[in-house]
């Protein structure tokens, strides 16, 4: 008998740059604050969804290990650097590799994960970049969504890592919190469709007002 | 002939065993441990269990303390019950920032019973809603005393279906024919608007199917019987499982055939397309379907069983009475796993084709004297399935659903044991969170008293002493038992609607 249950991994990649500094980043503190409040508020969340934090600026790390709601403490972060997106998308990988439990004959597997993205620029290594994307495609190990914040952002590059891309118009609190609003409405929403089998699609919620998905 | 009709008029359509939601269910549970809000009282009149074993525990345990302890824990424990989650938030956040600082990835994890009793308080309860079409009862139970089986059957509505305030998908029917017993379960598929019709239109068409096959079947061969006593080494007999197994087969066609007669009949009613927000399709009445029949061979309890199993959920025979090796069969493969996403449903074409259909009909000659058919929101808990279906049946067992105790007066070696045992878990019932409903769990006997599931399925004597601190009241029926139990055991993550049938062979 195993004594894991089934969890959905949530992993927010946050973009650290330079250019989130100021009213940005802390608005994602902001964010990711009510994002938890949000969550702990709802039994399925709490017993199924586990959040992990990754930054990337220069370069890029798992600042939170993927933990259980009731256990995360929100990360310090602050905004300066570059945009090592393709690095951050290398420590994505890793962390999959070595956090997801797979299924096994004794041991129900980990749904599959979600994972947010949030980025106000383009990729600064773009070689590692394009590696990793290649990666990140073949691997189909999750459902990934980016969101382009303001209009630096480069949606191209996003495209390219998935379909799901949404852009939202500015870096404003307001905005931002709107996008952590519904990344908690995803996770409450994937928590609840979890009859889809592990591995399944998940529906998202349609994206706030103002957020436009990128054809 | 009569009696088989109304055999068949009681049976297959069942209607009469669902109980009204509400009101059954107050009494039931209101009847065990008093719906008010005195908790003291109802925590001691469960704790009054057998009285002879629990004096004695209360006795030496009082010599211990000086007074009735076991009364002050369960107290204790309903009263810590987290009243909001800020509680355990900021407690949980003040030990990470002590421990934290250096090591953030050592954090001790919270064990998934500290999860559950958190979130047992957020659980909300909101009715099956009034403005949708054909809502469904909130329970269903059975209890039906065949020739040569007995039945219980429950199905409750799920946590996540409670607090949003939706239907349950699940079904079941059970039906006999003289000697034979059918069951047909089917979990509707739980993003489908419908799928709880194309559940119970597929339970009732197959269980319905079968009945009139196997009496058609039976009126013109009456070799049949004696032909299956002869044993599978038989050609004869072999011939006899072939066209049962064909019936068993053909009932799910029959069963599809329903959902999709179902679906036409609607299809042109408004008040369905309502609820999804454009016309309607047969997918939004996808279910599982699992079918199981019992026959008696004519050899000293020796029966034939048949089963079929579309999706997910679990069909198993279990012999209590023997040892533990060998004693539990699968009879069924779930799907899904394999072919990640994709989870099999009647109404899917490819799972009907006769090879599909023939792939999942298994055939067994079996001694076993037990058989469970279940939807996943019960075989989940159980997982994997080829290891854990003893840990059901002990759950049913300690929980008083099973079986009788069999103690009226405890050895010292028992009284030691007994020590040892854990308390029940207490948790709040959605339904009404000032009823405290106490439940048993063999996982928790068996880490506690360091023992295997083999070694407590072996010898029973921990499962039943566990049992003595149970009682939902003498004068429930076991089915009412087992609602009871469906309705409040708790499983993290596990919030779906729960089926469990148990067929007593």
């Amino acid at each position: 008998m195993s004594d894991f249950s089934r969890r959905l991994p949530v992993y927010l990649l946050l973009d650290c740059s330079g250019s989130m500094m100021g009213e940005p980043i802390e608005a994602v503190k902001q964010g990711i604050k009510a994002l938890l409040s949000e969550l702990r508020g709802d039994p399925q969340a709490l017993e199924t969804a586990y959040l992990s934090v990754i930054t990337f600026d220069s370069s890029a790390r798992q600042v939170t290990p993927l933990t259980e709601l009731l256990q995360f403490k929100e990360p310090e972060i602050s905004a300066g650097g570059a945009t090592a997106l393709g690095e951050a998308l290398n420590v994505l990988m890793d962390c999959v590799e070595t956090e997801i439990r797979k299924s096994t004959e004794t041991q129900k597997g980990d749904w599959r994960p979600l994972v947010f993205i949030l980025t106000d620029g383009s990729p600064t290594d773009t070689e590692t970049f394009r590696e990793a994307v290649v990666k990140v495609r073949n691997m189909k190990a999750a459902n990934i969504i980016a969101c382009a914040a303001g209009s630096n952002a480069n949606t191209t590059y996003l495209k390219q890592i998935t379909e799901s891309v949404l852009m939202m118009n500015s870096l404003s609190a307001g905005d931002m919190a709107q996008f952590f609003a519904w990344v908690s409405g995803s996770v409450k929403t994937s928590s609840k469709s979890l009859d889809a089998k592990p591995g399944g699609n998940i529906e998202l919620p349609p994206p706030p007002q103002g957020f436009v998905v990128v054809p | 002939m009569n009696e088989m009709i109304e055999s068949k008029t009681n049976d297959a359509l069942g209607k009469d065993e669902c109980s009204e939601p509400k009101c059954s269910e107050t009494e039931t549970i209101g009847g065990t441990m008093s719906n008010n809000s005195d908790n003291t009282e109802q925590e001691e009149n469960n704790i009054e269990t057998p009285k002879v074993s629990l004096e004695k525990k209360g006795i030496e345990k009082a010599a211990e303390n000086g007074e009735l302890e076991n009364n002050k824990r369960l107290i204790a424990e309903t009263e810590n019950l987290p009243e909001s989650e800020n509680d355990l938030v900021n407690s949980e956040d003040a030990d990470l920032n002590e421990s934290t600082e250096n090591a953030p990835e050592k954090i001790k994890p919270l064990s998934n019973e500290e999860v559950t009793e958190h979130t047992s308080a957020l659980w909300k309860y909101n009715p099956i809603p009034e403005n949708e079409p054909e809502p469904f009862p909130e329970y269903l139970t059975a209890f039906k005393q065949y020739p040569k089986s007995t039945v219980i059957g429950a199905r409750v509505r799920g946590k996540k279906h409670k607090h949003e305030g939706t239907n349950c998908d699940d079904w079941f029917e059970t039906a006999s024919f003289e000697d034979i017993t059918f069951v047909a379960v089917s979990d509707g598929a739980g993003s489908k608007k419908f799928s709880r019709i194309g559940a119970r239109a597929s339970c009732k068409a197959a269980v319905g199917y079968l009945l009139n096959a196997f009496e058609e079947l039976y009126a013109e061969n009456s070799g049949l019987r004696e032909n299956l006593k002869l044993g599978l080494s038989d050609g004869k007999c072999i011939e006899v499982c072939r066209v049962l197994a064909q019936k068993v087969r053909t009932s799910v066609i029959k069963a599809y055939e329903a959902v999709e007669t179902a679906f036409y009949m609607r299809k042109t009613d408004s008040a369905y397309e309502k609820v999804v927000g454009r016309s309607l399709k047969i997918n939004d009445f996808s279910g599982t379907l699992l079918i199981a029949v019992i026959i008696p061979t004519g050899v000293e309890k020796e029966n034939l069983v048949i089963s079929c199993q579309i999706g997910d959920g679990a069909i198993a025979i279990l012999d209590t009475k023997g040892g533990f090796e060998n004693s539990l069969k699968l009879m069924g493969v779930p799907d899904g796993g394999d072919f990640s996403g994709e989870t099999e449903f009647l109404t899917s074409p490819k799972t009907r084709t006769e090879e599909s259909l023939k792939n999942r009909t298994k055939i067994a000659v079996t001694s076993a004297d037990m058989l469970f058919v279940m939807t996943d929101g019960v075989a989940d808990d159980y997982f994997p399935n080829e290891t854990e279906m003893h840990r059901l049946y002990l759950d049913l067992l300690i929980n008083g659903i099973l079986g009788e105790n069999e103690f009226s007066e405890l050895t010292q070696e028992q009284m030691k044991m007994f020590k040892r045992i854990p308390d029940p878990l207490v948790y709040p019932w959605v339904n009404d969170k000032s009823v405290k409903v106490p439940v048993q769990y063999t996982k928790r006997i068996t880490e506690a008293l360091g023992l295997t599931l083999e070694e407590i399925f072996t010898d029973r004597t921990a499962a039943y002493l566990a049992g003595l601190e149970i009682k939902y009241g003498e004068d429930l029926s076991q089915e009412e038992k087992l609602k009871i139990w469906l309705d409040n055991y708790v499983e993290r993550g596990s919030f779906d609607d729960r089926t469990l049938v148990v067929v007593s062979i």
